[in-house]
């Protein structure tokens, strides 16, 4: 495969390192010398410098011969334009464009063949809907959907007076009569695919694949009450928080309803969702003074999170959680833990550098969303061959998680899981077939159109690749 | 700089414009034979036209153009509307009807401000072209003689749209079309629509068209006058009571509103907060002065129906009168006291405070009592769903002190002439308010004659400060408003 990313910054950088690790054929381009040259210098791959809107230098990046052409630079009308100039001269490449603006992003302006973009992907969109689905599931983790299965992997943290201490695999599974898969722990930094007998020890981090009731059942054996999470502050008033706030306050329905009067008189009749309060702590009064406008239900609060007025005054009191989400990732860390030390029962912190997931599980915050690891996620989702349903990157481990879908082509069909030849270090860890999921056993036999649910290196992705879909 | 010239030269033509209006009683005068009224005004109409032209001409732009600056144009309208009642009067004077001028002058006023206070003992033997001039002065004023000016001259042209501020009621204006020539002209056909269908709905319910006809216009320009000395009441029929309290209620609506509904956006209407308060207000103080009433009228149909003629008449700050409510149950006085202080709504031709500041000013308030409860927190007050502006909520609330300020002053000058209290602040209340009847001395059957003619020149003045809410008047008084820089 071979991809052409317009813009090394964050996103484009880890991109690029992301599909170079899997071996792909990768040029970057980046008008900033500086920029492209620690590129050049740690990344294995191709790098011009040069404006992204110019027809000789993407010609000089190899745009013919690309499948696929990502547009990730900071600007996003340089993305779109980029994006257009490419479909309109070629029809081959794939275009895939990073748009902030929502009005830009959700306008059908986009999907026009002048504008000729195949794939958007707004960042913070991306973002607060990771939050919004760890949030539903009490934020006791990052929460990551498989497509649309209805399952999804959760991350538990396992800290000293967890009841699963000391306690072996096989032993939890007996104790809950919901399943779930286990497929990896992190341990002192390092990956481990457990087996039955394996001994979960405090400070563990576990990640689990379960339905609804399995999630629900592992997270109360973990210790963690899962709680209606009704008053949730919101620390920065920029596009993330609005997002979450919009979800929060059940703004998108209202947005449909608009449409339709008679929807609307039927929506006063029917019961409401659990009310959810919704309370903004913002710095900039200019900003605070917006949000008042644009929220009417919230409660907006001039202050800066990181004050010690915030705490003393009591202000978060009583907070089921805290969303930080300021444009400064190191503040958003710090003022979760700080939170977390003045009465508030989770937190959420969203930070761009994936070092800092990492830190920030150490140092106990709840859950820690990457804007720049959700943003690339949502990338490779498109770059993938089209019978990869979702592929999770597990943040401090080598090893992902790959969903297939098997058709016709795929030379496992028809195979015994134990005659499959998959590389080292990758086990099968479920294979849905219709409505059911079983878990693999060595004689089970593999049919067209079921999906496996497969854990592999990282380096091992373009073997697997080839295993499952040919090629 | 103010420049006198283009001031006088607008008042000129607006002086020509109510001239020409003139000739509506003079043809009546003519028709009825009525000689004394023919000759007043035959001669009034002469003068002023007379008067018009001249000064139009003298004043006429020498080079240059003759746009009106802001300051030019508070002038202008405070001025305009002096002088229109300055000759609106001369025909009660010229007729014998009103012999004193002070007397014709705040009857004028009265009428083109919408006020509807009388100083007349009694009505009926007056001639009927008399009567028709003292209701057509509500008509025009009701929806402005200035926005009526803006309509008929569309080369007021930009200037235009400070003046119709300066004399449109509430503390903003809604342009409903991008000129405002064309605002002016659609609010006028709305009013002039309404007219003609209240007038056919008056002449089903009985009345003659004379009737009919003046007393839509106390109506719709929510003014008060009546021909008949007991008011509405002479007629003594359901029927027409409640077509009149409909009315009443439609004359106290944001005319922005039928645009609206008329371009088919019914919808707006349930948004608007002013709208729901004002009908939440109406509806609520007539049930509850209905109860009030049940020992007095007996049967509920009964009581509501003087309850909502009366709660209409007062909140619209018409002033009509079917009962005298001055001697109903004091609680059922209360209510009507409370809807002095509320007023119509913006954009309507209604007079007092209008709802949308009364409930700016509740939100306020509210608002600030939140800040006090947590400091820190950023609250907004939202009118129709929207956040507002600062700016708007200190207009509102200097309107507030201003508006008390001038009920005061009006109050005390009353109370020296030797009024009681209930009757001078009640007189304030009416006067400033634009109500017309009020308590005490001056309830729905008494009148205004017996006030000394130095207080009616005052309350003359209070009932202008009202009409054009109470900021274009007053301006006129700071020092910095004629200071040369």
């Amino acid at each position: 495969m071979n991809v052409v990313i317009l813009g090394a910054g964050r996103v484009g950088f880890q991109l690029a390192r992301q599909l170079v690790s899997e071996g792909k054929q990768v040029t970057i381009i980046e008008k900033e010398p500086e920029a492209a040259r620690r590129a050049a210098d740690r990344l294995d791959c191709r790098v011009v410098t040069g404006e992204g809107n110019s027809l000789p230098v993407l010609r000089k990046a190899g745009i013919e011969q690309a499948d696929f052409f990502v547009s990730v630079t900071e600007s996003d009308e340089i993305n779109m334009i980029a994006c257009s100039l490419v479909a309109a001269e070629y029809s081959e490449p794939v275009t895939v464009a990073r748009v902030r603006n929502v009005a830009y992003s959700t306008s059908r302006m986009v999907r026009q063949r002048l504008y000729g973009i195949d794939h958007i992907i707004n960042p913070e969109i991306e973002a607060a809907r990771a939050v919004i689905r760890s949030l539903e599931r009490g934020a006791v983790g990052t929460v990551n959907p498989f497509s649309d299965s209805g399952l999804s992997m959760t991350s538990i943290s396992v800290d000293n007076g967890c009841p699963l201490v000391d306690e072996s695999v096989r032993d939890i599974r007996a104790g809950l009569s919901a399943n779930f898969l286990l497929p990896l722990i992190i341990r002192d930094g390092t990956s481990l695919i457990p087996a039955g007998d394996t001994v979960i020890r405090a400070h563990d981090m576990l990640y689990v694949i379960a339905g609804p009731e399995g999630t629900n059942a592992i997270i109360s054996a973990a210790g963690l009450r899962r709680r209606e999470l009704r008053r949730i502050a919101i620390a920065g008033g920029g596009r993330i928080g609005r997002y979450v706030a919009d979800y929060l306050m059940g703004r998108e329905e209202n947005a449909e309803a608009e449409a339709n009067t008679w929807s609307k008189l039927i929506g006063r009749f029917r019961k409401k969702p659990p009310g959810r309060s919704v309370h903004f702590v913002e710095r900039d009064y200019e900003v605070g003074r917006q949000l008042a406008a644009d929220y009417p239900g919230a409660l907006v609060t001039n202050a800066d999170i990181s004050d010690e007025e915030v705490a003393d005054t009591g202000l978060l009191e009583g907070y089921d959680l805290l969303v930080s989400a300021t444009g400064n990732q190191e503040l958003n860390l710090v003022s979760a833990l700080h939170a977390k030390n003045h009465g508030v029962s989770r937190t959420i912190a969203l930070v761009r550098k994936a070092a800092y997931v990492t830190m920030a599980r150490e140092m106990g915050v709840d859950v820690t969303v990457s804007v720049t690891d959700t943003m690339v996620d949502s990338i490779l989702r498109i770059l993938r061959k089209g019978n990869i349903r979702s592929i999770h990157t597990i943040a401090g481990s080598t090893f992902e998680i790959i969903d297939f879908l098997l058709d016709d082509d795929s030379p496992l069909v028809s195979k015994a899981v134990k005659d499959m030849k998959l590389p080292k270090d990758s086990l099968i860890l479920m294979v849905n077939r219709g409505e059911e999921y079983l878990l693999p056993s060595g004689d089970l036999e593999i049919f067209k159109g079921d999906r496996l649910v497969i854990i592999t290196p990282r380096d091992a992705v373009k073997k697997l690749e080839e295993v499952v879909v040919g090629s | 700089m103010i420049r006198f010239t283009p001031v006088l030269h607008v008042v000129a033509l607006l002086v020509g414009i109510i001239s020409l209006f003139m000739l509506a009683p003079l043809g009546i005068a003519v028709y009825n034979s009525e000689s004394s009224s023919v000759q007043a005004f035959g001669f009034t109409i002469l003068i002023a036209f007379a008067f018009s032209a001249l000064t139009w001409w003298f004043t006429r732009a020498r080079e240059g153009n003759h746009h009106l600056r802001t300051r030019e144009g508070f002038l202008m309208v405070s001025l305009s509307w002096m002088v229109a009642s300055a000759v609106g009067a001369l025909p009660f004077v010229l007729s014998g009807a009103i012999p004193s001028y002070t007397d014709a002058y705040f009857e004028t006023m009265s009428g083109f401000t919408t006020t509807g206070a009388s100083i007349l003992t009694a009505i009926e033997p007056l001639p009927r072209s008399i009567l028709f001039w003292r209701s057509l002065t509500h008509w025009l004023g009701g929806m402005g003689i200035v926005v009526l000016t803006v309509a008929i001259l569309p080369f007021l042209g930009v200037g235009g749209v400070q003046l119709v501020r300066a004399e449109s009621p509430g503390p903003t204006l809604d342009k409903i079309a991008p000129k405002i020539t064309q605002t002016a002209k659609i609010l006028w056909f709305i009013y002039l629509g309404l007219t003609v269908l209240e007038t056919v709905l008056l002449m089903i319910a009985g009345m003659d068209l004379f009737d009919a006809l003046t007393h839509t216009f106390g109506t719709l320009a929510t003014g008060g006058f009546s021909p008949k000395n007991a008011s509405v009441g002479a007629y003594d029929s359901g029927f027409i009571d409640w077509i009149i309290t409909v009315f009443m209620i439609m004359a106290g609506m944001n005319f922005g509103l039928y645009h609206k509904v008329l371009s088919g956006n019914v919808r707006d209407i349930f948004r608007n907060t002013e709208f729901k308060a004002y009908m939440s207000i109406f509806i609520g103080s007539m049930v509850v002065i209905a109860i009030f009433l049940l020992p007095v009228y007996g049967g509920f149909g009964k009581s509501l129906r003087y309850a909502g003629f009366q709660a209409a008449s007062i909140i619209t700050t018409t002033g009509y009168a079917t009962a005298d409510f001055d001697m109903w149950p004091m609680a059922a006085r209360g209510i009507l006291f409370f809807l002095m202080f509320v007023g119509g709504c913006s954009g309507s031709t209604g007079g007092g405070p209008k709802v949308i500041r009364i409930v700016a000013l509740f939100k306020l308030a509210l608002n600030e009592m939140k800040y006090m409860a947590r400091p820190r927190t950023i609250s907004r007050v939202r009118i129709d769903g929207e956040p507002v502006k600062k700016d708007f909520l200190y207009s509102v609330a200097g309107f507030a002190l201003l508006y008390m300020l001038c009920l005061i002053v009006v109050t005390i000058v009353v109370t020296i002439f030797g009024a009681d209290l209930t009757t001078g602040f009640s007189t304030a209340l009416v006067t400033v308010g634009n109500i017309g009847p009020g308590f005490g001395q001056i309830g729905p059957t008494m009148n205004y004659a017996f006030y000394h003619p130095f207080v009616k020149w005052v309350l003359s003045g209070a009932m202008l400060a009202g009409r054009l809410e109470v900021y274009t008047v007053l301006i006129l008084l700071t020092p910095s408003f004629w200071s040369r820089r």
